[in-house]
């Protein structure tokens, strides 16, 4: 599903049909987050959780988390000690990799919400031929997504012990 | 024949990918007969008829079963006309980047040396620019036409399939096989064709597939930036631009030309994934993204 078709949705729902629960567009609190978070969170969320998935289920069926739960440990307890440390490293890869790819989902999301963001910037410079800006905008989004992916790389030395920074 | 009737009888059982193919034949047929199916011209505009609701809502009109726009533009017209731009920009896109990657990914695979080493790198720094952003910046560039939008998107895939092809060639255990007939006096041409493309071509087909579904989305998404085909031509991105402004008073503006890109796109998906497991079980669900960064440097 397109995100930004799932943006204009959740407007016509939330906004339009239930007569202004949350706001349409713009920023200012908290309440404007929540539409846009949604619908960018929404593209990616399927992959974070087929990835972690097999990660879950094959640790929760092997050795590492079953002996807590004979103990008498409760199972939601058993699931975060034991299973979800185990899941993190397939997850942080793909949390990282979404992270940078909802730079470019951003671009889209912001006009749908009209979010004055970087995206949203790019998008009126493009229309407007503003070449300076950009230029700028594309070097500071490939800016970002190299620090994102160096900071997934160094988050693989927290999250798996076999990793070793030096 | 074994192999198709094996394949015909797999797909009768696998009810998802029937659904899926039917969506594909559907859209084809309505881009291919678009002009016999739409009940009027896609860009005349009818101010007077301007924002009909579709017909099973109070005020609707029979003549426009999915209402009008806000120039009196019949949306189901506009819709059966989107299917072309969609359907061929995705096509075309993807034959040209598959094409593109599979000739570049054999000559960094077969001939190695520093010309290997060149597309490859081209090729990483490729993948780390997100397509949206590379379609922003070029189209504003090079001004918005249909051949920039297909140049633009089939620049975006080219690496998957170079790489695809280059790590068969590599990572084959027959990669000492398909050297012997080269010492054995074979042309060049000869081993490519007949000892390495053949190896190649099921995650080819594969990767192929759910690429057309991601450029069907990404033309969307310029589109919908006012960055695709210009107007008046119909495209689905650009109607759901469009719409966007009027949501309050013309949902199904917005509404139609959505469910039009979510099905096609689920439905080539859906025979992506009957394809994948058909004729390559092992590839991995992750091809059908870009593979990350961090596998992607020499060990």
């Amino acid at each position: 599903m397109p995100g930004f078709w799932l943006g204009l949705m959740l407007i016509l729902v939330f906004a339009v049909e239930l007569k202004g629960l949350l706001p349409a567009y713009g920023s200012g609190s908290l309440r404007h987050l929540i539409l846009p978070a949604v619908a960018l969170a929404a593209a990616p969320s399927p992959r974070t959780c087929a990835s972690s998935a097999p990660g879950c289920s094959r640790c929760s069926s092997r050795t590492t988390s079953a002996p807590p739960a004979p103990r008498g440990r409760r199972s939601a307890s058993c699931l975060y000690r034991h299973a979800l440390k185990n899941a993190a490293l397939p997850f942080v890869t793909v949390a990282g990799l979404s992270l940078g790819f909802m730079l470019s989902g951003a671009i889209i999301i912001e006009t749908v919400f009209s979010w004055p963001g970087l995206g949203r910037l790019l998008v009126q410079a493009a229309s407007a031929r503003d070449f300076p800006v950009i230029q700028a905008g594309v070097f500071l989004f490939g800016v970002i997504f190299v620090l994102v992916n160096l900071a997934v790389d160094l988050l693989y030395a927290v999250v798996d012990p076999q990793v070793r920074l030096s | 024949m074994t192999g198709a009737a094996t394949a015909a009888r797999r797909l009768g059982r696998d009810w998802p990918a029937l659904l899926g193919l039917a969506v594909i034949i559907l859209s084809t047929v309505a881009a291919v007969a678009a002009p016999a199916l739409a009940p009027t011209d896609p860009v005349k505009n009818d101010l007077l008829a301007r924002l009909t609701p579709p017909m099973w809502v109070t005020g609707g009109d029979r003549a426009h079963p999915l209402g009008t726009d806000t120039l009196g533009r019949d949306v189901l017209s506009r819709l059966l006309y989107g299917a072309r731009v969609s359907l061929v920009i995705g096509l075309t896109a993807v034959v040209l980047a598959g094409a593109a990657g599979v000739v570049l990914g054999l000559i960094a695979g077969y001939y190695r040396g520093w010309l290997d080493d060149v597309l490859m790198r081209v090729g990483d720094i490729q993948l780390a620019f997100p397509v949206l952003l590379l379609g922003v910046a070029l189209l504003s560039v090079l001004g918005a036409s249909l051949g920039n939008l297909i140049a633009v998107l089939a620049l975006s895939g080219w690496v998957t399939y170079a790489r695809i092809v280059r790590g068969k060639r590599c990572r084959s255990p027959s990669a000492s096989s398909s050297r012997r007939p080269a010492r054995l006096g074979a042309r060049d041409g000869h081993v490519i064709r007949r000892h390495i493309l053949v190896n190649v071509w099921p995650p080819i087909i594969v990767v192929a597939t759910f690429s057309v579904a991601r450029v069907i989305i990404a033309e969307a998404s310029l589109s919908f930036l006012g960055l695709g085909i210009p107007p008046p031509a119909p495209s689905w991105g650009a109607m759901l631009d469009e719409g966007r402004n009027y949501l309050t008073t013309g949902w199904w503006l917005a509404l139609f030309p959505g469910l039009a890109i979510l099905a096609v796109v689920l439905g080539i998906n859906l025979v992506g994934d009957w394809l994948r497991d058909l004729l390559d079980p092992r590839l991995e669900r992750g091809m059908r993204t870009r593979a990350p960064i961090s596998n992607a440097r020499p060990s």
